[in-house]
């Protein structure tokens, strides 16, 4: 009686290795750039308080800039928009 | 032909008469264009104009000077970080929120917030994102990771949502049947479905996020864009166009490399 000896692989081996590769390269450019790029850490500290800073001094809205500067930018955008 | 005969009783109206206020919409149509082009000052002679500054610039531009190729470089390298780590690790969030917003795997107190955030995430363009990412983290490369990162979360989970609400059924109920956990039914029935499209999508933003990386240095989020920007305001236009060919080839360079890797999945 044959006995069943195969085990069933879904890719060869050469597709596993081209495969891992693509990983390989990936992960190690991610870890590469990681730790060469330049990230100032005083800024990122800071970063809360300057979100907070942006978000008190948008609200309330200031309604008095939209006939300044606004109103037309916002035509000629609609302009072009339509040409 | 009893049905056949309305014409030729009288019934002789066009099916497609033209009505009086269609005709009163396309004159206010020509005349909102007629409008348009005159307030912007778009004319002739301006267009002509503009054609002799063309050639002026691009004989200014040729041939392309590559003397600061240090500046060239790093600015290059940097753009390379941002697209890598904010590919890498918008990409690999993307996977579990796709999951989340997938209408067909989760319950819709879970994916309606999830879409919610997927599409919060995507209704700015990367520009202003950047803006804002600069005003709170500062000038540099950080900004601009965050911003490609946020870009492609709007963009990728939306699409790596959609082919998981597209798969075959069947395979879930299967492996599901045999008691497997949740995590198992993902990684067995789910991903084998839509593994080969999740790899073309992720290519595409990798290819989407290098040419953003080289764009957000303008608002001064880190990378070329800040070089390139600088080198117009200089009027380098020699500096601009070794710039430009910098930016073409390294897309050409990956367009070449991602046919390989969808070859090889």
């Amino acid at each position: 009686m044959a006995t069943i000896d195969y085990h069933w692989q879904r890719f060869s081996s050469g597709q596993k290795l081209a495969r891992f590769s693509v990983y390989l390269f990936f992960i190690t450019g991610f870890l590469y750039s990681i730790r060469s790029v330049e990230v100032i850490p005083d800024f990122l500290y800071d970063a809360p308080e300057q979100m907070m800073d942006l978000l008190s001094r948008m609200w309330p809205i200031d309604y008095s800039f939209y006939p300044l500067s606004v109103h037309d930018a916002m035509i000629e955008t609609l302009n072009i928009v339509a040409n | 032909m009893a049905g056949l005969n309305s014409m030729a009783e009288g019934n002789k109206q066009n099916p497609f008469n033209r009505s009086g206020w269609n005709i009163v919409l396309w004159i206010l149509a020509a005349a909102y264009l007629v409008y348009s082009v005159q307030s912007m000052g778009l004319s002739g002679e301006r267009f002509l104009a503009g054609l002799g500054h063309a050639s002026t610039l691009i004989d200014r531009m040729f041939p392309p000077n590559f003397e600061r190729w240090e500046l060239l470089l790093s600015g290059l390298g940097e753009s390379l970080e941002i697209a890598m780590i904010s590919s890498v690790s918008g990409i690999f969030l993307s996977l579990f929120i796709g999951v989340l917003a997938a209408r067909n795997l989760m319950p819709a107190w879970v994916s309606i917030p999830v879409r919610g955030f997927i599409a919060i995430c995507r209704s700015f363009h990367p520009v202003i994102i950047a803006i804002l990412f600069v005003k709170s983290v500062g000038f540099g490369a950080l900004a601009g990771i965050l911003t490609l990162i946020i870009a492609s979360i709007g963009f990728i989970a939306k699409l790596f949502a959609e082919a998981i609400e597209e798969i075959s059924i069947k395979q879930v109920e299967a492996i599901r049947a045999t008691g497997a956990s949740f995590s198992s039914v993902v990684i067995y029935a789910v991903m084998p479905q839509v593994f080969s499209r999740f790899i073309g999508f992720a290519t595409y933003q990798f290819d989407s996020n290098l040419r953003n990386s080289t764009m957000v240095g303008i608002v001064g989020a880190g990378g070329l864009g800040g070089t390139l920007f600088s080198a117009f305001q200089r009027f380098d236009y020699d500096f601009v166009a070794a710039i430009l060919i910098t930016i073409i080839s390294l897309i050409l360079l990956w367009e070449f490399l991602s046919t390989l890797v969808r070859r090889i999945f």
